[in-house]
């Protein structure tokens, strides 16, 4: 019994020093209220997050290993006609590097690289936009889930 | 024992063979979006004040008013609303909130549809006129999420006439008579 435990813990050790790590802190949440508008006004069609309210952390990468992310959203009840869009606002701390996502991106449901890089990289700042804000959109509050991948190559 | 170190042995060299390939992990967060059910109205030009007068008759044995004076086509609606998915249409409502119209006299107030399209699903006048009073009227109903835009020439144009009723209760008075219209948009 000892011995299994002790195997496990072994396993379990080194698959967290070895496993790369994605780790994403922070959440977005958009609200309107009536202070947004004048009567007769519609909403303004785009609206952006703060540009640091959700950071990204690399880590736990093999020496310099290349690595790309993908992003997707999944629903749990969204109205398609608002686009999700992100981009980075900041390259990160750390030893690494990284391209892409400097402009805005669309989320869809299916996964898409948005950012490549080597080696780790700590606050990756992130930033969000939506579009299709309108009076047209019933009163509600949706929910989706942002997922980041790591794919270390 | 044997069979403890082969597991381990396996396990490792698995792990060592996976990481030696690309592999992944993942991370999420959530996003949401919260849009309430508004209604918002408001008159324009903002504190334009409509001035009607009978006006006098040309000659002998003519009823008086009915000249360009007794009407006015200045004011505008503007309305911005959402509701609820399968939620009721609004209404807009006119009424006397202040003051009464002397005797022999009414104002009637006759509200257009839209000229310029509004966004979303705005509303259609609900009759070609009506007669101002004390009690709630419905002057705009059917509307659903949207707005009309702001400013004159947009939204519900909102014509305003008094109108002689009846010469014999009509009485001479050099005052003025104010009045507050209210307009309320709800369900």
């Amino acid at each position: 019994m000892k011995q299994t435990a002790l195997c496990l813990f072994l396993v379990l050790a080194v698959t967290a020093v070895f496993g790369q790590q994605i780790r994403i802190r922070g959440s977005v949440d958009f609200s309107f209220n009536l202070t947004n508008i004048q009567p007769g006004e519609d909403y303004s069609v785009e609206t952006e997050s703060k540009h640091d309210g959700v950071r990204m952390d690399i880590k736990n990468l093999r020496r310099q290993a290349y690595w790309r992310v993908t992003v997707n959203k999944s629903d749990i009840n969204w109205d398609n006609n608002v686009k999700i869009y992100v981009r980075r606002t900041s390259s990160g701390n750390g030893n690494g590097s990284l391209w892409g996502c400097s402009n805005y991106t669309q989320i869809r449901n299916m996964p898409q690289t948005v950012l490549q890089g080597q080696g780790a990289l700590n606050n990756i700042y992130l930033q969000y936009k939506l579009d299709g804000i309108s009076l047209s959109l019933p009163a509600n509050t949706y929910n989706t889930d942002i997922i980041y991948t790591l794919y270390e190559q | 024992m044997k069979k403890l170190v082969v597991f381990c042995f396996i396990t490792f060299a698995s792990l060592g063979a996976l990481h030696a390939q690309s592999y992944w992990s993942y991370d999420d967060h959530g996003l949401s979006l919260k849009m309430p059910e508004i209604s918002l109205i408001s008159v324009m030009p903002a504190n334009y004040t409509v001035n009607l007068s009978l006006g006098l008759p040309d000659r002998a044995g003519d009823k008086p008013g009915e000249t360009g004076d007794s009407k006015d086509d200045n004011t505008w609606l503007n309305y911005s609303c959402s509701r609820k998915y399968r939620g009721s249409f609004k209404k807009v409502y006119a009424q006397i909130t202040s003051g009464s119209v002397p005797d022999g006299l009414a104002v009637n107030l006759e509200v257009k549809n839209l000229q310029q399209n509004g966004r979303g699903t705005w509303g259609r006048r609900y009759s070609n006129s009506i007669t101002l009073s004390n009690q709630p009227q419905v002057v705009v109903h059917r509307i659903g999420g949207g707005c009309t835009r702001r400013g004159t020439s947009f939204g519900h144009q909102l014509i305003y006439e008094l109108k002689l009723t009846d010469i014999d209760q009509l009485v001479v008075d050099d005052d003025k008579t104010y009045l507050t219209i209210t307009y309320t948009i709800s369900d």
